[in-house]
């Protein structure tokens, strides 16, 4: 279906449209990106609607690679939400871009189309070639519109996942290299690529590859040092992006590619990926603890939240992977909805510090509530979107990994530690800082994004039938692999 | 010489005669412009020709030249270079330059004819004769501004090493001689080879090495790149690189089956250390002509890659991967140093080439600076540009034959090389400080610039374009 492809380059060609127009007509680059985006948000749920589309063009003969994309449930669940965040991002920060509004737009459009790409990419190589673009705009978002240490920021950003990348790169040549000793022809389909049978050692190797990569945009300790840096410097819009998106990137990697292709070597692993799993639960939760910087703190706590999809993911069981899914999905919404109120903040008092806050309450009731929803969201409060996912994720993995999964779970007491901590500084005590209430732009997204986490919390299924397809042919290849 | 000869050398007759055309021009009337048109006439024209004479076999013209498809294909990149630095030369002189003009046009013609001859030679006494053409009318221009003391230090630097090492060159092949007794490169190497011989040929590939700026033979490239004005650096970087690169693939392609293994030791160890060094000693530099002098090494420390590998068994993917890898290379350099010449002045004492100076180049020349930016991202190899490409050939070449140090040597490098190359792309999008002026006018120029600005990115995004027809252009397989 041709109309697949207008969900890349659509948002590409609509960034140049507010670029070119914000320069002429002030203020209309804000109007186009967020009517554009809505336009994609309809046009992609319309797409969704036909169930599984995909596309396959001729693209790089000599090394028969495809541009194939492939657009079914779980793909058009991150799609959606990518859209609606990037939604989320143009809100947040209307008035917060001062310099070079127009390109801003562009990047910001440009991001959604890269991010986009890697969730419909169904070629190796085409994968890899969005993995890759999609950093260029949020380095440049991070660069051009961050805070006070935005160049080291941006510089480490990039450079971890390019990095971690380039290893995926070398094992998706070998793995095509390796069809082609099997079969006599080279290829970088997914699917053509799941039908061999690859040795136990090599396929270790190859999963290595692909984990690393995977396992740094997710982020996982030991590999999380740029994600902190990353999300404080990033201007909110940024923030929000990398939060809510970029950091699932890794996840449904290692559902696209890491755990159908390689199941034995993921199975093999997966102890080590669990333990380490846990160890970025935990770490992020005592780390979010001792912040002072808001943007920090729920920097942390994505780590601790990401940590449980890993351990999800690596378990291998049905309901956890429903609960990865749901943490996917609640966890973009939660975390973003975290660093718009951060980015609110900072607008108003020009600092991230807890210790210039304090007291907010009396000034701003709305504000507090709405933040007061999203920290209890964040932690897991059953009736929200999160509850699900990490209960979820917990009875799944427990019947895999008894052992870790009773310490994870210390990381949802922990996360009410931080989550109420936060709070209580930041909102609670005697008053600090007078602040500005919410404006009604602010109200309107942000009770959005209330009415979200708790449509998600008591309606979860929608997302489950919509990733069914996935994790049914997961189980299937899983129980094939089993010994 | 048959009438059928001649017109195979047409592309490099037509080169002769506009020498002689800009010589006689110049002695009759003085003018910038007129000896630029002519120069330009002439590169275009002889392109013309070679594209419409294309060879898809091996033609031997007399015993010294030959006409082949690898040759012509980098007979077309060099041609494309020598374009580019004739059209960036009008602007970087500005309308009331201290410096005769007409000589540059005539040193670029003749170093252009050294290079296409050096590509097309198949005997000892053409390859001297040729690399000494390019590289003595290279030296000239290197030193174009005598007002400059760098660039004659530079120059004078070149002239002595440069020296040295055609003399390596030529007692290499006088060992080879001596032990063949053959002058043709193919019967000279297909000769048995004794202790003799191969040390003659490890000195002619160490003579070439030395263009190619191979550790360890590298010492001279980043002060004579820093020193030239730099059009001539642009010159130097990509038209000898492409020429002497194009004989030393030619010549590792003949190496005999027993001197093989020692071989493909020597070189991979040039190619790691060459990737390795010259990516770290990039690191901290300042001025970009040194950043790119190290990023050449660097570079054609990948190239070599194919080189090496080019002794083991995949001959056509080797020589697809090492022709695309050198025009991604080339494309990039000529767009970086395009950008510097067009905001540097001849007559100054220094080039425009510190990072400071460089400082928010994107928020007042856009386009310069973008181009700048999709150039240095190329030579990074991040996907939608040709340099990416031409990585993942080099890639799929070391992995398909399991040289997993040269891999690794070429990941670590490319970490490595992100770091500056990405230094350099934070400086353009950093808050203005100063003004930056640029050449104005030199409209044709500049849409030269943007044309390959532009393929750059046409051939990243699609790949297919050149590269599923790059069999047939190489006539392989």
């Amino acid at each position: 279906m041709v109309a697949l492809s207008f969900l890349i380059w659509l948002p590409l060609l609509l960034g140049v449209c507010a670029w070119i127009s914000e320069k002429k007509f002030k203020g209309s680059g804000n109007w186009i990106t967020l009517i554009s985006l809505f336009g994609m948000l309809i046009f992609s749920i319309y797409l969704g609607s036909h169930g599984t589309s995909s596309l396959s063009w001729e693209w790089f003969a000599r090394f028969n690679i495809h541009f194939a994309l492939l657009f079914d449930g779980l793909a058009l669940l991150l799609v959606v939400l990518t859209i609606a965040l990037a939604m989320l991002a143009v809100m947040v920060s209307w008035n917060d871009i001062e310099k070079h509004r127009g390109f801003f737009h562009f990047n910001l459009m440009f991001s959604v189309a890269g991010i986009v790409g890697v969730f419909l990419a169904a070629d190796l190589f085409l994968f890899f070639l969005f993995w890759e673009v999609m950093l260029l705009p949020m380095t440049a978002l991070i660069l051009i519109w961050g805070h006070e240490g935005r160049r080291y920021a941006a510089l480490k950003f990039f450079i971890f996942t390019q990095v971690s990348s380039l290893l995926m790169l070398v094992a998706i040549i070998a793995l095509a290299l390796f069809h082609q000793s099997q079969t006599g022809e080279l290829s970088f389909n997914l699917g053509q690529l799941q039908q061999l049978v690859i040795p136990e050692n090599m396929q270790y190797w190859l999963m290595l590859g692909f984990f690393i990569a995977f396992a740094v945009k997710l982020p996982m300790v030991p590999l999380h040092s740029w994600l902190p840096d990353a999300h404080t410097q990033a201007p909110t819009a940024g923030s929000v992006l990398l939060a809510g998106i970029l950091l699932k990137t890794g996840a449904y990697g290692l559902i696209r590619i890491v755990l159908p292709l390689f199941p034995s070597a993921t199975m093999e692993f997966a102890p080590v990926a669990v333990t380490l799993g846990v160890i970025s639960i935990i770490y992020g939760a005592v780390m979010a603890y001792s912040q002072t910087d808001f943007k920090r703190l729920v920097a942390y706590s994505s780590i601790s939240h990401m940590g449980f999809v890993l351990l999800a993911l690596f378990s291998w069981h049905e309901v956890a992977l429903q609960g990865a899914i749901l943490t996917i999905v609640a966890h973009g919404i939660s975390s973003a909805a975290l660093f718009s109120m951060a980015g609110l903040i900072q607008h108003r008092i020009h600092s991230r510090e807890l210790g210039k806050m304090g007291g907010m309450w009396a000034s701003a009731p709305k504000m507090a509530t709405v933040t007061l929803i999203f920290v209890m969201a964040g932690i897991g409060m059953p009736g929200m979107a999160n509850f699900n996912g990490e209960l979820l994720t917990l009875l799944g993995s427990y019947q895999q990994f008894p052992v870790q999964t009773i310490v994870a779970s210390l990381g949802i007491v922990l996360s009410a530690v931080y989550g109420l901590h936060l709070f209580q500084r930041a909102f609670q005590g005697p008053p600090n800082v007078d602040v500005v209430d919410l404006h009604m732009r602010e109200l309107v997204f942000t009770s959005l994004l209330v009415v979200a986490l708790i449509y998600f919390g008591l309606q979860p299924h929608i997302v489950l039938e919509l990733s069914s397809e996935t994790i049914t042919s997961l189980l299937q290849i899983a129980g094939e692999a089993r010994p | 010489m048959s009438m059928q000869e001649l017109w195979l050398l047409l592309p490099v007759l037509i080169i002769s005669a506009g020498i002689l055309a800009v010589m006689i021009q110049a002695s009759y009337k003085r003018s910038h412009f007129i000896a630029q048109g002519i120069c330009l006439i002439t590169l275009l024209l002889a392109l013309a020709a070679l594209i419409y004479q294309y060879p898809n076999d091996v033609k031997t013209i007399t015993i010294l030249f030959e006409y082949e498809p690898i040759g012509g294909f980098f007979s077309l990149l060099l041609l494309l270079v020598g374009i580019s630095v004739a059209l960036l030369q009008g602007p970087y002189m500005g309308a009331n330059c201290k410096e005769v003009a007409e000589e540059f046009y005539l040193l670029l013609l003749l170093s252009c004819l050294g290079a296409m001859l050096l590509v097309m030679s198949r005997h000892v006494g053409s390859v001297i004769l040729s690399v000494e053409l390019m590289s003595l009318s290279m030296l000239a221009i290197l030193a174009y501004n005598r007002e400059r003391k760098l660039a004659l230090e530079g120059a004078m630097k070149y002239l002595l090493l440069s020296g040295a090492a055609t003399s390596l060159l030529l007692i290499g092949f006088a060992l080879l001689y001596a032990s063949s007794g053959q002058m043709i490169l193919v019967d000279m190497l297909q000769s048995p080879m004794g202790l003799m011989a191969k040390s003659g040929f490890v000195l002619v590939l160490a003579g070439l090495a030395f263009k190619l700026s191979l550790v360890p033979l590298h010492f001279w490239t980043p002060d004579v790149y820093q020193g030239a004005p730099v059009n001539s650096t642009l010159l130097l970087t990509s038209l000898s690189k492409a020429a002497v690169f194009a004989l030393f693939i030619k010549l590792v392609l003949l190496v005999p089956a027993d001197f093989e293994a020692d071989m493909v030791r020597m070189l991979s160890w040039m190619a790691i250390a060459s990737m390795l060094l010259g990516n770290w000693l990039a690191l901290q530099q300042q001025s970009l002509k040194r950043l790119m002098a190290y990023s050449a090494i660097a570079h054609m420390g990948y190239v070599l890659v194919a080189g090496v590998i080019a002794m083991g068994i995949d001959h056509s993917l080797v020589l697809e991967g090492a022709s695309y890898y050198l025009l991604a290379y080339l494309v990039a350099s000529i767009l970086i140093f395009a950008v510097l010449t067009l905001l540097s002045r001849l007559d100054d004492q220094q080039d425009v080439d510190e990072l400071p100076q460089l400082q928010g180049l994107f928020w007042q020349h856009p386009w310069l600076a973008s181009i700048m930016t999709i150039a240095f991202l190329s030579l990074a190899g991040m996907p939608i540009t040709i340099g990416f490409i031409g990585k993942f050939y080099l890639l799929t070449l070391a992995i398909k034959l399991s040289e997993w140090w040269l891999v690794a040597a070429m990941l670590v490098g490319s970490a490595v090389g992100l770091y500056y190359y990405l230094r350099v792309i934070f400086t353009l999008f950093a808050p203005a400080q100063s003004d930056i002026p640029q050449a104005a006018g030199a409209y044709v120029t500049k849409i030269w610039i943007g044309l390959i600005a532009a393929s750059l990115l046409l051939l990243g995004i699609f790949p297919g374009l050149l590269g599923d027809q790059l069999r047939t252009i190489l006539a392989i397989g």
